[in-house]
């Protein structure tokens, strides 16, 4: 039995995980959004448990794409739908109030899981608040290890999001490439 | 959040704690998961608890609204020492609010089922 590829879509409250999956995905996706209670988010529902959708690529290979809630009180929701993933699509908000830290929080949370793992991150809001720079972010990324693609993205647009997916799928494939060079 | 929110949340959160035997803990969290009352016989991290209770609920909810079986009336967790009840659909005036009750193994399930769902109808009127 094949499984299909596993993609998981996080990052802080508000970054556009569950907008993103929709925008994407082929299916009505599965949200868990509830009433936000927390008067410090500029939000009126929130994820508490988890977003589901599929797409199906150009070649007819069909990903599934889960989101997580962003608060760390659902941390550890972060790491069971990281179980099993193939790669981690991490979004951000620009116009947020300290954007470097909240993707710092995840770095930091995610370390272990991240390890070895395909990663890219899709920064919304730029063109609206451009500081911090994508040179901030891949210095962020560079103290924590990371080398990961970095790009401007509207999470309302189909397309920006698929290039995510697509660059985390190109990834995945180079990896098990070189593991299959190394092996064989 | 509202202080008269948390005090009615503790108050019924004590009482179902006082009703229901072999209960080993009672938290009221809010349908985000944060934690607006809780009582205890012991230690607990309640507010992860809550946390977890209100990602539980939703997931129920989607996963009963997927296969067709209508609006969630409680999840049960049957562990090996114990049991929770969770059941969402409270509210305390505007807020939305989810109740789990632990109890030992040795409760009468029904009951803690019976129980939890009145408290829950309670905080709705």
């Amino acid at each position: 039995m094949s499984i299909e590829p596993k993609i998981v879509f996080t990052g802080p409250p508000g970054a556009g995980k569950t907008t993103a999956i929709s925008a994407l995905s082929d299916v009505a996706p599965v949200s868990t959004d509830v009433a936000n209670h927390d008067a410090g988010l500029a939000k009126l529902r929130t994820t508490v448990g988890l977003d589901f959708g599929c797409v199906q690529l150009g070649g007819g290979e069909t990903v599934r794409l889960y989101g997580t809630p962003g608060q760390s009180r659902f941390d550890f929701m972060w790491k069971i739908l990281l179980r099993n993933a193939i790669g981690v699509v991490l979004l951000a908000d620009n116009s947020a109030p300290d954007p470097l830290a909240d993707v710092e929080q995840f770095l930091v949370a995610l370390s272990e899981p991240l390890r070895g793992l395909p990663c890219v991150v899709g920064i919304g809001r730029m063109e609206s608040s451009t500081s911090p720079s994508l040179d901030d972010y891949a210095a962020l990324l560079e103290r924590h290890g990371h080398v990961y693609p970095l790009l401007p993205v509207d999470v309302r647009q189909r397309a920006d999001v698929s290039m995510l997916v697509e660059m985390l799928l190109a990834q995945a494939e180079a990896r098990a490439t070189l593991e299959g060079e190394h092996h064989g | 959040m509202d202080e008269s929110v948390r005090g009615r949340a503790a108050a019924v959160a004590d009482r179902l704690l006082g009703k229901l035997d072999g209960a080993r803990a009672v938290v009221v969290a809010t349908e985000d998961g944060f934690e607006l009352g809780c009582a205890t016989r012991s230690a607990l991290e309640s507010a992860r608890l809550a946390a977890i209770m209100s990602s539980l609920s939703a997931i129920g909810e989607v996963m009963a609204a997927e296969a067709g079986i209508g609006r969630v009336r409680c999840l049960m967790l049957e562990g090996e020492s114990g049991y929770i009840v969770v059941r969402g659909g409270g509210r305390i005036g505007a807020v939305g609010v989810v109740v789990a009750a632990l109890v030992t193994r040795e409760a009468l399930l029904g009951l803690a089922m019976h129980a939890v769902a009145e408290t829950v109808r309670e905080l709705a009127e």
